[in-house]
């Protein structure tokens, strides 16, 4: 009899732990977004380089690169070049910097010393990093001309995941 | 560059303080119309709070956003509270950060799909457990005789002993 206890027992406790040992890595941002295939969430912005109130609604016709970010982001630093770049040889496609729960002055002496060749924009009440279910700093949406979120990159971006998911958003 | 910051700052300013309206519509074009009428303004903070305790902070580590002290929660808390104060149900709320988060926002899953397993396993567990325990008390036990002391082993003293019990007891 013990053995059928011991039996069933391990049965029960077997799979659980298993599936917590397999999931014990992942981290939330590893989620995949539910948003991937979706129209994009609309959101209401302030450009800060021209105190305009934008929408998302204002960028669409155009495939669209849109990137949280934060000046106390040590990742964010080693993709703002290549964002910068990305947006300088891609005419034909919009970039946008939503700033994640940042301070203005640090986001202009960020944005002095490193340059940048798109608009950035504030959302200091975190209803676009909410609307797009952002975890953390940086990432990175990609939006087709139709509105339609095609990937969200976590982390920092290099050039070639920028140029494939481009790629991705121009199709 | 002493300008251009405070310039900035009352850019920012001013965005903290953007169009509720637009918001309110960002809200309207995710959701749709809210399904109930609008919260009376001395319940909202209560009514919110009992939704914000069902919600997962996605910044910490299994903690309710009305518990936790990160900045994002603070921001989805000031989110659930405009949303229940345009009238807004509490499982249209749910829906709003679903849509964003997916289901791993909720720290209580519906019960529904695999989710079913996180309710009805601990409930078969328990009736599977009650179920043994019952067969295990029906089942006769079936006792072993001690193999007692043998005659010779028994001293005068306990043989008269026994004598005057197997008297007195009738046997």
């Amino acid at each position: 009899m013990n053995k059928v206890v011991l039996g069933v027992g391990l049965a029960i406790a077997a799979p659980l732990l298993g599936f917590l040992a397999a999931n014990m890595d992942r981290k939330p941002q590893q989620i995949a977004s539910p948003l991937i295939g979706k129209k994009a969430p609309p959101f209401t912005a302030l450009d800060l380089s021209t105190g305009n109130t934008v929408t998302l609604a204002s960028y669409q016709g155009k495939p669209l690169v849109l990137n949280f970010w934060a000046s106390w982001c040590v990742p964010c630093y080693e993709e703002h070049g290549t964002l910068v770049r990305g947006a300088a040889q891609n005419p034909d496609t919009t970039f946008l910097g939503i700033v994640y729960e940042d301070e203005p002055e640090r986001i202009a002496q960020f944005l002095k010393e490193r340059g940048t060749s798109y608009p950035s924009l504030s959302d200091p009440d975190g209803r676009a990093a909410v609307a797009y279910g952002v975890y953390g700093v940086p990432e990175t949406f990609f939006i087709d001309r139709t509105g339609t979120i095609v990937n969200k990159f976590v982390g920092p971006l290099d050039p070639a995941s920028l140029s494939s998911n481009l790629a991705a958003a121009r199709r | 560059m002493t300008i251009r910051l405070l310039a900035l700052s009352l850019v920012a300013a001013a965005a903290v303080s953007a169009s509720s309206q637009e918001s309110a519509d960002d809200f309207r074009a995710i959701l749709g119309p809210p399904a109930s009428v609008a919260v009376a303004p001395n319940l909202v903070e209560s009514h919110a709070y009992g939704i914000a305790s069902k919600l997962r902070c996605p910044v910490c580590q299994g903690v309710a956003i009305s518990d936790s002290p990160s900045g994002m929660a603070a921001k989805m808390r000031s989110q659930v509270r405009d949303l229940v104060a345009q009238g807004y149900s509490e499982e249209q709320v749910f829906s709003y950060f679903e849509r964003s988060y997916g289901e791993f926002v909720r720290l209580d899953p519906p019960a529904r799909g695999v989710n079913w397993l996180v309710w009805l396993l601990p409930i078969g567990v328990l009736v599977g457990g009650a179920c043994f325990v019952a067969m295990r008390a029906r089942t006769p036990q079936i006792v072993v005789p001690v193999a007692g002391p043998q005659g010779s082993e028994i001293d005068d003293e306990t043989r008269a002993y026994l004598e005057r019990v197997r008297r007195d007891s009738g046997v």
